[in-house]
């Protein structure tokens, strides 16, 4: 079988992407027919896309230029992780999610690589990314009437019904909704006609899965997405203000509408008297914050502005990373090393990136990571301000997205769990966003050597 | 510039080697510290077997059993928690106000240097009615 050249690799990429975003998405699903496909067919496709990028930006004469003091950030800290495993307390799982870390990145620096210099192959790619994202909402919706039972949680005493479509769980869809928003947002601008009108109702229904799943944390993420896509793109203060203003105002509603559900309530289960299995009386998990033992267990209250016991539970997670605060307990252990203890929290992780990444790697890793963050960021915000006017959206609905999934990452775990729906597609956004205005530096150092104007 | 890069390279090892050790040294300073909390706890238990055994876990986490003992009226006031090896990886103290004392090395197991007899835990979680078989 033939690989493909440079020139097909290129064709393929954005559709490569799209399905790779459709894949990791099953590959994490609660519908079982899906899940076990997804989970080998998105690392093939992960593999895929690195190669074929890799290759790309291989065969670009003259050598393209690549963002280079993240693509150098990003290989630290993959450097890092991977010795690791050499402290590490979980010896097999380590060096595994290294090798999907490195693969990650080598697709993102790839791509950033072979379309350098190059608007429309940028604009392809994020619209395959985009195309993904559609996809995956649009058969989130499409399950309803095929399994409902797959397609929402059901009610329980803490949480109403909550839709999940093709998520694992009501929050991980919408975090790749929130991220893909301001590109959503940039297509719908940039089109006209029949196209505009689809990809508005693509936005539409990015913003109604939101809401029916309840996850304030893409709300968020969408909303600041689409903050930072109109600040950037607005022909004037009074028009960013505006449409700011507008957007303040649909996210405010729509946390008003995740408010109607209520929970099933009802007295806790019964525990028989006298029971002496104490998992049944004061769970492991659910002991800090319980109050006095004497007492009957408190109800737990949710609301639009309770933090879900993340306070308590980052608390914890930071105690534990203060016991081994140079280096951590080793790369992607975050969910065996965090215990949940906290009586209002229910998750595996801290559900917090940045103290994640102290958990794995100590105070060496978050210093690595920070730098590979703030040198995108950098980059990407220059490449916005810098951007001819033609290119202007586009740089700032990859940025938007970037800043989105920073922000997202603040009540999430997952931009360094490449198995996350959302982690490929965010730094894919980001390296493309930084690509655009390394591209620019170097032809803005060029053309007075040409001579041209 | 030819000379620079074994020179970069050999620094990079060196690097990468002091890396390992402060990570193992770190690993090892924080098990220790776990161990000795452990310790202080199962001396407050005093025997495993005493009658002050009053509540079980079984099959909990990854698949650890815990033990708990009563102190006066606080039924939950000691545990400690032990591997299908026998470490104990966790313990417990309830004792004071406020939130429970933890020492706990869960996340690495092998790392736990106390071992109990396993054929003592389980028939201890039989005594306190552990669904065990």
């Amino acid at each position: 079988m033939r690989l493909p050249d440079a020139a097909s690799a290129e064709r393929l990429l954005p559709r490569l992407l799209g399905a790779m975003v459709v894949a990791f998405t099953c590959g994490s699903s609660a519908v079982i027919p899906l899940l076990n496909p997804g989970r080998v067919l998105r690392w093939l496709l992960l593999i895929a896309v690195a190669y074929l990028a890799v290759r790309w930006a291989s065969a670009r004469r003259p050598r393209p230029r690549i963002p280079l003091v993240p693509s150098c950030a990003a290989g630290v800290f993959v450097a890092l992780a991977l010795l690791s495993s050499g402290w590490t307390v979980r010896s097999f799982l380590t060096p595994a999610r290294t090798v999907s870390l490195a693969i990650m990145f080598a697709a993102a620096i790839g791509l950033a690589g072979g379309s350098s210099g190059r608007p429309d192959a940028v604009r392809r790619l994020l619209c395959g990314i985009l195309g993904g994202a559609i996809v995956v909402a649009a058969v989130g919706v499409a399950l309803l009437p095929i399994d409902f039972g797959d397609a929402v949680q059901g009610a329980s005493r803490a949480y109403p019904a909550r839709f999940r479509g093709l998520g694992e769980n009501p929050n991980t869809v919408p975090l790749l909704l929130g991220v893909t928003m301001p590109l959503a947002l940039w297509q719908t601008t940039a089109r006209t006609g029949r196209a505009r009108v689809l990809l508005g109702g693509a936005a539409g229904l990015f913003l109604g899965s939101i809401v029916a799943s309840g996850s304030r944390g893409g709300l968020l993420t969408a909303l600041v997405g689409t903050l930072v896509f109109t600040v950037a793109t607005a022909r004037s203060r009074r028009q960013g203000t505006a449409i700011a203003a507008a957007a303040v105002c649909v996210a405010a509603l729509a946390l008003a509408g995740m408010q109607l559900p209520s929970p099933k309530g009802g007295p806790p289960k019964e525990i028989p008297a006298g029971s002496r299995n104490a998992q049944l009386v004061l769970p492991l998990e659910g002991e800090i914050g319980r109050g006095p033992l004497d007492r009957p267990r408190p109800r737990v209250r949710r609301s639009a502005f309770t933090t879900s016991g993340r306070l308590e539970a980052w608390g914890g997670a930071l105690g534990q990373a203060l016991e081994r605060p140079l280096l951590g307990y080793g790369f992607g252990t975050e969910g065996s090393v965090f215990a949940d203890r906290f009586y209002e929290f229910y998750s595996a992780s801290p559900e917090n990136t940045y103290l994640g990444a102290f958990l794995q790697l100590g105070v060496a890793g978050v210093v690595v990571f920070l730098s590979l963050i703030a040198s995108l960021l950098a980059l990407a915000l220059r490449g916005v301000v810098a951007a001819p006017p033609g290119e202007r959206p586009m740089r700032a609905a990859a940025t938007a997205a970037f800043v989105a999934a920073l922000v997202a990452a603040l009540t999430q775990s997952y931009l360094l769990a490449v198995g996350n729906l959302s982690t490929a597609a965010v730094w894919i956004c980001a390296f493309l966003a930084a690509s655009a205005a390394s591209a620019s530096a170097a032809r803005g150092r060029e053309m007075p050597r040409s001579g041209t104007v | 510039m030819r000379r620079r890069r074994p020179i970069a390279a050999a620094a990079a090892v060196v690097l990468a080697a002091l890396l390992v050790l402060a990570g193992r040294w770190e690993g090892g300073r924080h098990a220790r510290e776990e161990i000795r909390g452990m310790r202080k706890v199962l001396v407050a238990i005093g025997p495993l077997d005493n009658t002050a055994l009053s509540m079980y876990r079984f099959n909990v986490g990854f698949g650890f059993d815990c033990l708990l003992y009563r102190r006066g009226s606080n039924r939950f006031a000691l545990e400690a928690c032990f591997d299908r090896q026998g470490r104990v990886i966790e313990t417990i103290d309830r004792r004071g106000e406020g939130d429970p004392v933890i020492a706990s090395l869960r996340e690495h197991p092998g790392s736990s240097t106390i071992r109990i007899d396993e054929e003592l835990v389980r028939r201890l979680l039989e005594r306190v009615g552990a669904p065990t078989e």
